[in-house]
C-alpha cells in the first residue's frame, strides 16, 4: 500500500492521521493550479488575488452578518479562514455544502494578524482524494476470501460480518461541521 | 354555554394529531367556545401548553386526557377538582354484522358502569357513513339500557379541515404505508375537525341531552393546572436549625474560609443584604438543595462550578456553588433574584460530562424516584426530518428524498425552494413537488418525540405524582417528568439544572495527567491566582485550538485585535463575540477605544464608573440595569423588569412606557434628552443579546485555566481533550495536529502501547509523548479492548495471542484496519491477511494457561 493509500484508511478507521496530511498528496496538481498554500498567506501582501485548497473543517453562517458563511479549509500546512459573501454563497452553494476537498478563488484580506480569504469563486476538488485510494477494493476481496483456494466469485459475496466499513470513498474524510 | 368539545386530539398524541395544542386553542376561541377539552392519548404532554394558550385566548381548558387501554374499552378522563374523575367510553366506530355492538363491548361497558356508576358517560359522535343513524340508535338504548348519560363528541383531531391531508400523511407515517397502499387505514372523510358549537347543536338536535351532558361535564369539571402550588423540599436541615438559620450558618461559615477572620465590608454588607431578600421569598431550602448537590459533588471530586446569573450571589459563592468573587467584581443580586419575579431563582450547575451520573444517581438516591424526576425535553421534526416522512408517504423516490434532504443546512430557517431545488435537478412548479413542500411546511415544529432533558431536575416535598405526570425513564428506577423545561418555568415549579460541561471533564482529566506524569497538584483556584503574561501572550495570537470558548473561528478573528491581557479582558472577550454585540455595533467601538483610536468620553461619574471597565461601551446586562438605576432613578426591581422586557420590547407595546421613564429619569437626574435617548437606543438594542456578567466571568475561569494548561503542558492538554472528546469546536485531527505544531510527538495507535484513552509516554525533548489510544478507532468501545490491555503482562509477540486472551475478531480486524500491529511487524495490510487467516484457527482450548 502507498503512503497515500495508508493515509485514507487511517482517516476512515480513526478520522485522522499521523503519516501525512490527505492534501499533501495532491499538492502537485494544486501547484499545477496555482493554489498558495495556506501557510504562506502570512507572506502575500494584503489585496492580492489568489487560489487555497484544503479538507472543509467547519462551515458557519451566524444568521447575523447578512447571510455571510465563513469556512475553515486545512491543508499540510495549516489553516486557513474564508468568508462567502450571500450571493456567492448562493452561486456556489452545491460546492460549499458538499465539497471534502474545496479550492477557492479569492482576494486576500489582512488585518494584522488575521487573515481572511474573500472568496469569488469556488471548486469542489474532492474527486482528487478519490484518485488516492483507487486499489481500496482490494481489501474486500481479502476478507471475503477466507480459504485460499476459495475461487471468486462472479460477483464479490459481501461477507457482512468482516466488511468493517464500506468501501464508499466518501465516507473516509470526515464531513465538516456545520455551525450557525 | 351551549356546547363544549370534550374529546380533541392535539399533536402531542404523536402520529395521530395534526394540529398544535395552541392552534387548537384559538380556533376554538374564534368560534366562541368558552370551555374544551384536550384528551390526547395515554400522554398529558401538552397540556400545559393547551393551558399556557388558553390564558392568552381567554378560554377554559380541562386538562384531560384519553386513556387507551390494553384490555377495553377506551376512556375519556376529566378531572373534576383536586379529586374525582369523570369517564367518557368510547364505543367502536361500526357497527357488527347484526346492526348492533360487539356483546364485548357491550359486557365491557356494563363492567365499567358497575364500577364508576355516575362517574361515566358514553360517547356518541358522527362518522358521517351510512350507518350513522343505525349505530347512533343502538348507543341511545345501549345508553338507556345501563343507564349511561351520553355526551355529544366530534372525536376532534386537526383544527380545520385543511389539515385533513395532513393528518392522512400522519396515519400514512404511523402505518408504514405510502398513502396510495393506505386505504381504509385512512379516516373515510375530513370531518374530524373542530366545529363551530351551532354546527354542533345542529347535528345533535335529536339527541339534546348529549348535548347537555357535554356542557355539565364541561362546568363539573373546574380542575385548573392553576391551582397547582409548588412546594420546596424541607429536610436538608439535621432538624436542629430551620432552613434559614441553617442557610445564615452555612454562608457565614463560607464566607470565613474564603476571607478570613475579617470579613471584607463588602462581603459582609452583601451576604446580609441578599440574606434579608432570602427570608422575605423564602428561598432557603432551594440554596440548600443546590448546595447539598454541590457538596456531594465536592466530596466525591467531581468539578463543577454554577453559571449564568447565580454568580451575582455572594451568598452562592460562600456557599461554593459559584466562582465568581465578589471582591473582583461587582455583582448584581437583582439579577440574579428579584422580587418582582414571584418565580424562584434559576441556578444551572455544570458538571464533568462523564460523571454527571454520579450526581445524577445521588439526587434519585438521596429523594427517592416518586419526590425526583428529570424533565423532559419534546424534539421537533425539522426539515430533514419532515421532507423524508412525507417524501417517503407521498411515494417519492429515494433519491429525490435524499437530494431534497441534503440541500438543506440543518438547523436554519431554510426552505426547499427556488434555486435549491433546481440546482438538485428537480422541477420546483412540479404539482407532486409542491405538495409534498406544503405538507412538510405543515409538519414542520411538530413534537416528535419525548425525550429525557439534558439534566433539569424537578425535586419536590410532597409527591412528585401530586404535581405533575410522569413516566419511567429508559434507566431502571428512574422516573421522567412528562413535562418540558418551559412547561415548567409556565407553571412556576422549581427546577435545578445538573448540566454537564465537557471542559470540566477535560480539566480534571488534565489535572490527573499531570499529578501522574508532573507530579503537580493543580487546582482551578490555585491556576486562577495570577494572570499569566506567557498565557496572555499565547491567547493573543489566537493559538487557542481546544480551549473553552475561544477557539471558535470568530474567537480567533478577534484575539489579535483585542489582545487580552488581564483576566476581566477574557470576560469581555467571552462577552464580546456573539451576535448581539455584533449586530449592535458594540465591538467596533471597543475594539477603537482599546487601541487609543478614539477617546472615551463619560458624561457623568456615575456612568463612568458603571461603564469604565468596558471602555463606556455597554456589554452586559448588569450594567444596562446599574444604569438604569443610577442614572434614571430606577429602583432595582424596575431595573430587572426592564432587562426581563428588552427582549421582548416591541412585541409586548411596552417600549413607549420604558422610554418615557428611562429618559425623564434622566433629565431629572440633569442629563440631556439627546443623551438620554441614545442610551435608551442602545439599550433597546443590545436588549436580548446582552450577557451577565456573572455569567461571563464563571466562563472565564474556565478559559483562563484550559488556556493555561494548553500554554504550559500541551502534552497533558491533548491528551485529556483527546479523552474527554466528543466536545469542542474542533476534530481529534485537529488537536493532534495542533500538539505535533507545539512540539509533543504523538505516537499511533498500537496493540502493544496503547490503552483505550490516550496516555503520555516517557518524555521527549520538553514533553511527553502522546500516545494515542483505542478510543479513537471508530467502532472500538472499552469492553471490546479491556482483554487485551489486562492480559497484556509483556508485549504481545503474534497475532493469535490477542485471540487467545479473548479479542473478538470483529475488534481485531477493526485493530487491523486502524494500523495498530505495527510493533508486531505488520502494516495494515498484512494484519488485514493474518486476521482473516486467524478467523479459520481452532478456538484456544488452553487460554488462561501459559505457552
Amino acid at each position: 500500500m502507498s503512503t497515500s493509500e495508508h493515509v485514507i484508511q487511517d482517516y476512515a478507521s480513526t478520522s485522522l492521521s499521523l503519516k501525512a496530511h490527505p492534501v499533501s498528496f495532491v499538492r502537485e496538481q494544486l501547484n499545477l493550479l496555482r493554489v498558495s498554500a495556506n501557510k504562506d498567506l502570512a507572506e502575500i501582501k494584503d489585496g492580492t488575488t489568489l487560489k487555497v485548497a484544503g479538507l472543509v473543517l467547519v462551515r458557519q453562517r451566524p444568521g447575523t452578518a447578512g447571510g455571510v458563511c465563513f469556512i475553515i479549509i486545512e491543508d499540510e500546512s495549516g489553516f486557513s479562514n474564508l468568508v462567502v459573501f450571500e450571493s456567492l454563497f448562493i452561486k456556489y452553494r452545491k460546492e460549499i455544502l458538499q465539497a471534502r476537498l474545496l479550492m477557492v478563488e479569492g482576494k486576500l484580506q489582512r488585518e494584522g494578524e488575521v487573515i481572511h480569504v474573500i472568496v469569488k469563486r469556488c471548486f469542489d476538488l474532492t474527486p482528487l482524494l478519490r484518485k488516492l485510494s483507487k486499489e481500496e477494493n482490494d481489501h474486500s476481496s481479502l476478507l471475503t476470501l477466507s480459504r485460499s483456494d476459495e475461487k471468486t466469485a462472479p460477483f464479490p459475496v459481501e461477507n457482512k460480518r468482516t466488511q468493517v466499513r464500506k468501501t464508499d470513498q466518501e465516507i473516509s474524510i470526515p464531513q465538516a461541521r456545520n455551525f450557525r | 354555554m351551549e356546547y363544549a368539545e370534550l374529546q380533541i386530539t392535539s399533536n402531542f398524541s404523536f402520529l395521530k394529531g395534526a394540529s398544535h395544542p395552541e392552534e387548537l386553542v384559538e380556533e376554538a376561541a374564534k368560534m366562541g367556545y368558552s370551555k374544551i377539552a384536550i384528551t390526547d392519548h395515554n400522554t398529558l404532554a401538552g397540556i400545559v401548553r393547551a393551558h399556557a394558550a388558553a390564558r392568552k385566548y381567554e378560554i377554559n381548558i380541562i386538562p384531560a386526557c384519553r386513556l387507551n387501554l390494553q384490555d377495553g374499552p377506551s376512556l375519556l378522563a376529566y378531572p373534576q377538582h383536586s379529586s374525582g374523575i369523570l369517564f367518557v367510553a368510547i364505543p367502536p366506530d361500526t357497527l357488527s354484522a347484526n346492526f348492533d355492538f360487539e356483546t364485548d363491548f357491550q359486557n365491557s361497558l356494563a363492567e365499567y358502569k358497575h364500577n364508576l356508576n355516575d362517574q361515566l358517560y358514553l360517547a356518541i359522535s358522527r362518522n358521517y357513513q351510512g350507518e350513522d343513524q343505525k349505530r347512533m340508535f343502538r348507543l341511545t338504548s345501549l345508553a338507556n339500557q345501563l343507564r349511561i348519560p351520553l355526551v355529544a363528541t366530534n372525536d376532534v383531531y386537526y383544527h380545520t379541515p385543511e389539515r385533513r391531508e395532513l393528518q392522512d400523511v400522519l396515519t400514512c407515517v404511523r402505518e408504514k404505508c405510502t398513502i396510495h397502499a393506505a386505504g381504509f387505514h385512512l379516516f373515510k372523510n375530513a370531518e374530524r375537525h373542530l366545529k363551530t358549537p351551532e354546527e354542533m347543536l345542529r347535528l345533535y338536535r335529536q339527541y339534546p341531552q348529549a348535548l347537555q351532558n357535554a356542557v355539565h361535564i364541561a362546568q363539573t369539571c373546574q380542575f385548573s393546572l392553576d391551582s397547582l402550588k409548588y412546594v420546596y423540599p424541607e429536610e436538608i436541615t439535621n432538624g436542629a436549625r430551620s432552613p434559614f438559620e441553617e442557610l445564615t450558618h452555612l454562608a457565614w461559615k463560607g464566607a470565613h474560609e474564603i476571607f478570613g477572620e475579617n470579613l471584607p465590608q463588602k462581603i459582609v454588607d452583601n451576604i446580609n443584604y441578599e440574606l434579608k431578600f432570602v427570608k422575605e421569598m423564602e428561598y432557603a431550602s432551594y440554596f440548600l438543595t443546590v448546595y447539598d448537590i454541590v457538596s456531594f459533588a465536592r466530596r466525591q471530586k467531581i468539578l463543577c462550578q454554577g453559571r449564568g446569573s447565580a454568580a451575582n450571589s455572594t451568598i452562592c459563592y460562600c456557599l461554593g456553588i459559584t466562582s465568581v468573587d465578589p471582591t473582583k467584581f461587582d455583582l448584581l443580586f437583582e439579577r440574579f433574584v428579584s422580587s418582582a419575579r414571584n418565580e424562584p431563582p434559576d441556578i444551572d450547575v455544570d458538571f464533568e460530562h462523564e460523571r454527571r451520573e454520579e450526581v445524577i444517581q445521588y439526587i434519585y438516591n438521596k429523594y427517592g424516584r416518586d419526590r425526583a424526576a428529570i424533565v423532559a425535553t419534546v424534539t421537533q421534526q425539522r426539515q430533514k426530518g419532515a421532507i423524508r416522512d412525507v417524501g417517503k408517504v407521498m411515494g417519492l423516490y429515494v433519491d429525490t428524498i435524499n437530494r431534497l434532504s441534503a440541500s438543506i443546512w440543518e438547523f436554519t430557517d431554510e426552505w426547499f425552494e427556488g434555486n435549491r431545488l433546481t440546482e438538485q435537478g428537480l422541477n420546483p412548479n412540479d404539482p407532486l413537488l409542491r405538495k409534498v413542500l406544503s405538507l412538510t411546511a405543515q409538519l414542520m415544529g411538530f413534537p416528535r418525540q419525548l425525550g429525557q432533558h439534558t439534566g433539569g431536575f424537578v425535586i419536590t416535598q410532597g409527591k412528585l405524582t401530586d404535581l405533575c405526570p410522569i413516566l419511567n425513564a429508559r434507566m431502571a428506577d428512574r422516573t421522567n417528568i412528562e413535562w418540558n423545561k418551559d412547561d415548567i418555568d409556565t407553571l412556576g415549579f422549581l427546577k435545578i439544572d445538573i448540566l454537564a460541561l465537557g471542559m470540566l471533564t477535560c480539566i480534571r482529566k488534565g489535572f490527573d495527567l499531570a499529578k501522574q506524569h508532573y507530579n503537580l497538584d493543580l487546582s482551578m483556584a490555585k491556576i486562577n491566582e495570577y494572570d499569566d503574561p506567557e498565557v496572555y501572550k499565547m491567547i493573543s495570537h489566537a493559538d487557542t485550538i481546544g480551549v473553552f470558548q475561544i477557539e471558535s473561528r470568530a474567537q480567533q478573528s478577534m484575539l489579535p485585535g483585542l489582545k487580552p491581557e488581564c483576566f476581566y479582558d477574557l470576560v469581555i472577550e467571552v462577552a464580546i463575540v456573539r451576535p448581539g454585540p455584533i449586530q449592535g455595533d458594540m465591538v467596533h467601538p471597543y475594539l477603537r477605544r482599546r487601541n487609543k483610536e478614539e477617546v472615551i468620553k463619560y458624561p457623568s461619574k456615575e456612568l463612568e464608573e458603571i461603564l469604565n471597565k468596558t471602555l463606556g461601551v455597554p456589554l452586559f446586562q448588569e450594567q444596562a440595569m446599574k444604569i438604569a438605576i443610577v442614572a434614571a432613578g430606577f429602583t432595582p426591581t424596575e431595573a430587572d423588569e426592564l432587562r426581563r422586557s428588552m427582549a421582548t420590547f416591541k412585541l409586548k407595546g411596552m417600549v413607549t412606557q420604558f422610554e418615557k421613564k428611562l429618559i425623564s429619569g434622566m433629565v431629572a437626574k440633569g442629563y440631556d434628552e439627546e443623551f438620554a435617548k441614545r442610551i435608551f437606543k442602545q439599550l433597546e438594542g443590545f436588549g436580548s443579546y446582552g450577557f451577565p456578567e456573572s455569567h461571563a466571568a464563571s466562563f472565564a475561569l474556565l478559559v483562563y485555566v484550559s488556556c493555561w494548561l494548553k500554554c504550559y503542558y500541551p502534552d497533558v492538554f491533548a491528551a485529556a481533550l483527546l479523552n474527554s472528546m466528543p466536545m469542542g469546536f474542533y476534530q481529534p485531527a485537529q488537536i493532534v495536529i495542533d500538539a505535533r505544531k507545539h512540539n509533543v510527538e504523538v505516537r499511533p495507535i498500537d496493540i502493544n502501547y496503547s490503552y483505550f484513552d490516550n496516555t503520555l509516554e516517557e518524555l521527549v525533548g520538553k514533553y511527553h509523548a502522546l500516545r494515542l489510544g483505542f478510543r479513537q478507532i471508530k467502532g472500538i468501545r472499552t469492553e471490546d479492548i479491556e482483554a487485551l490491555t489486562t492480559y497484556r503482562i509483556k508485549h504481545y509477540q503474534n497475532i493469535h495471542e490477542l485471540l487467545d486472551v479473548g479479542v473478538s475478531l470483529a475488534t481485531m480486524e477493526r485493530l487491523a484496519d486502524a494500523d495498530a500491529f505495527r510493533s508486531l511487524g505488520f502494516d495494515r495490510r498484512q494484519a488485514l491477511w493474518e486476521v482473516s487467516a486467524l478467523a479459520d484457527r481452532p478456538i484456544a482450548l488452553f487460554k488462561d494457561q501459559t505457552a
